[in-house]
């Protein structure tokens, strides 16, 4: 976790009193986060790139809204979520098929890996298998997922995300895993 | 305990055998004793793992740029017009905050309204005597009066193309000669 000199909530504080700049900072600060969520919930890249504009400019827009009872990125999270949530509901009513977003994997610390092109496609393969199970899941199951392993938040801030009880998240998250066992079984 | 009581309470979180066990002993002696349940229990801890190895997606390197860039327009579309200003400072000091497009409608109408007022000042402003004289409706009647008139006078005169000699009667021609 980066820890920032200044506060979000100052540039919150900013943003509502009219320094449009203001926000470029806090989109500076969450935009990889907000992607890398969105791009596991979605498991598109053109889809993820537009649900975390839609993000930023939904968290513009309701700004005043906030209350500064949470975090500003647990705030953030949580219109993340809903985007996402939209997103996947027009995707089922319209049928797409999920397109492979390998290409814009990342993964530091692997060179030595990433110089042996089968292993590498043979990793590619299976994280998009992965990609396509976590897809599958129904969208509540996968936000607590996605939250959990990639987002790593705790159980506390997943229920202030998604405002259930902890108990719930605890509930989802073993019901999503023995269902992940099962369709990644021959992986 | 039993399979199935393992199988409902068995909670895999992290691949660092992280087990909540609510009966902790009881859980490690059934994972010891019974091989169908300590496969699924490793089948759970490959499939976390799997999901805590999953590498971040990178954004595209644009991406702040656009975000930052449809934001920029969305201020501006919702920013009130220049013209407004003086509304937004009124709207400000009674602390409203009405929607810009709002408050641009309203400075739009205000600002036609003074307009028309001012015109009709500048134009429609002089005595009774010289706007009938110089009202369109006014100049309209005079000189429709004038052509009444001389349409008048036109049919009272006689045709100069008329010939006097084609319309005497015969008699008074052979009369003459």
């Amino acid at each position: 976790m980066v820890c920032y000199m200044i506060p979000d909530d100052v540039y919150v504080h900013k943003t509502v009193e009219g320094d449009g700049s203001a926000f470029n900072e806090l989109v500076q600060r969450h935009y990889t986060k907000i992607y890398g969520l969105a791009c596991r919930m979605l498991g598109n890249p053109d889809d993820a790139s537009d649900a975390t504009q839609e993000t930023f400019l939904e968290a513009y827009k309701s700004l005043e809204s906030f209350q500064f009872q949470s975090k500003f990125s647990t705030w953030l999270y949580r219109v993340a979520i809903n985007t996402c949530q939209q997103h996947i509901r027009k995707s089922d009513s319209r049928g797409r098929t999920l397109i492979s977003y390998s290409n814009s994997l990342r993964e530091p610390g692997c060179n030595a890996e990433a110089d042996i092109p089968e292993r590498l496609a043979l990793k590619t393969e299976r994280d998009n298998l992965i990609q396509a199970a976590i897809n599958q899941l129904p969208p509540k199951q996968r936000a607590v997922v996605v939250l959990f392993y990639a987002q790593n938040l705790k159980y506390r801030e997943i229920a202030l995300v998604l405002d259930c009880s902890e108990g719930t998240v605890a509930s989802r998250l073993n019901t999503a895993i023995r269902n992940l066992k099962s369709m990644l079984k021959d992986l | 305990m039993n399979c199935d009581d393992f199988m409902t309470h068995i909670q895999v979180i992290r691949s660092s055998s992280n087990v909540q066990l609510p009966e902790n002993d009881g859980f490690t002696r059934h994972l010891e004793t019974c091989p169908k349940c300590a496969a699924e229990y490793e089948e759970m801890l490959r499939t976390v793992s799997l999901l805590e190895n999953l590498p971040d997606p990178a954004p595209p390197p644009d991406l702040a740029d656009r975000i930052q860039r449809r934001i920029a327009k969305e201020e501006n579309f919702n920013r009130p017009a220049f013209f407004a200003n003086p509304f937004v400072r009124v709207l400000r000091a009674l602390k409203l905050n009405p929607h810009p497009t709002l408050v641009n409608c309203t400075a739009m109408v205000f600002y036609l309204m003074l307009t028309v007022f001012l015109v009709k000042l500048t134009f429609f402003s002089e005595s009774d005597n010289s706007r009938r004289v110089s009202s369109p409706t006014s100049s309209v009647w005079r000189s429709a009066h004038v052509v009444t008139t001389s349409w008048a006078e036109i049919r009272g005169i006689p045709t100069p193309i008329e010939d006097t000699e084609s319309t005497m009667p015969v008699e008074v021609l052979i009369q003459e000669r």
